[in-house]
């Protein structure tokens, strides 16, 4: 990966240095589950699961329409690290910052017209052989309040310095 | 698709989840993906800017392989279970061109009243033998 040293690095960057543990994202996002909207999804992944496509086999597995795969909590609820940096007037760095670590939790299957809201912070700084992370949490919740899922979103932010690595 | 219902008891810790294999995967999954997620980081799909900073090519988001995971867990638990709980951390790069083999193994057996907790080892694999994610699950079984 190219190695960005502090000289080169723009003031407006979003750096780990300038990273506040508990930043929040302005305001949270609401999101409605709809059979369009998980028909878009599937078809990404190419996965032909009935239970996502087909109403009538779902609900022979009690389900209320179709169904919706864990993964797509990323899409009703996002991470909105950008929106994070924004609010404090910075940006996201223009270079790669690689997703090292996902934990997802979830609480409630995801079912159609359910309405979902999330909150979005910046959760954990940490430091490790030097290399620098940063860790968003996104909490999810239903149209009753009802927790439907939490995530841990870890993303590697710099190489650190590299007179600071340790190997 | 044939309706799979595994029970709690029907698993045995030790045993292996039956692999599946993903790909080649293609420039276009990874573009589809970016649309479907919603996450546009260039790396991604444009090949130029990766390249400029210093990776091999486009590589696959994270996340896709772990809905790729995800899928695979949840077409094994079928109907009578669900996938309650992942935690991913990713390796190594996978980049156009690769086959993933997703697999999975069970390490530990909960019981409750109900059914219980089944708990397993999953992670992909490429072409080259390289494990480029590894993570642990918790699937809900019924009895």
């Amino acid at each position: 990966m190219a190695k960005h040293h502090t000289d080169d690095i723009p003031e407006t960057w979003y750096t780990w240095e300038k990273a506040i543990e508990g930043d929040p994202a302005p305001g949270d996002t609401t999101v409605e589950v709809t059979v369009e909207k998980i028909r878009e999804y599937v078809d990404t992944e190419d996965d032909t699961n009935r239970l996502y496509l087909d109403e009538e086999f779902a609900r022979g597995l009690g389900f209320k329409k179709v169904a919706s795969p864990i993964s797509m909590i990323c899409r009703v609820a996002p991470n909105r690290r950008r929106e994070i940096m924004e609010s404090r007037g910075f940006e996201h760095p223009v270079r790669p910052t690689p997703f090292a670590r996902w934990q997802c939790k979830t609480y409630a299957p995801l079912q159609v017209g359910d309405v979902i809201t999330s909150t979005n912070e910046l959760a954990n700084k940490s430091e490790r052989r030097s290399r620098h992370f940063l860790t968003w949490h996104v909490e999810a919740y239903n149209q009753n309040g009802e927790p439907v899922c939490d995530y841990l979103y870890t993303n590697l932010w710099d190489e650190g310095k590299p007179e600071d690595r340790t190997r | 698709m044939r309706v799979v219902k595994r029970n709690f008891e029907s698993v045995k810790v030790g045993s292996e989840i039956p692999s599946e294999q993903k790909g080649p995967i293609t420039t276009k999954h990874m573009v589809r993906w970016a649309a479907g997620s919603g996450d546009f980081n260039p790396i991604h799909y444009d090949k130029d800017f990766a390249l400029r900073e210093g990776l091999p090519s486009v590589i696959m988001a994270g996340p896709m392989k772990a809905a790729m995971l995800a899928h695979f867990l949840c077409r094994w638990a079928g109907s009578l279970g669900s996938v309650r709980s992942m935690d991913c951390r990713y390796r190594g790069m996978d980049v156009p061109g690769n086959t993933l083999i997703i697999g999975g193994k069970v390490t530990e057996k909960i019981a409750n009243s109900k059914g219980g907790w089944v708990v397993c080892e999953i992670w992909t694999e490429n072409q080259n033998g390289e494990v480029t994610t590894t993570g642990t699950a918790r699937v809900l079984l019924e009895s």
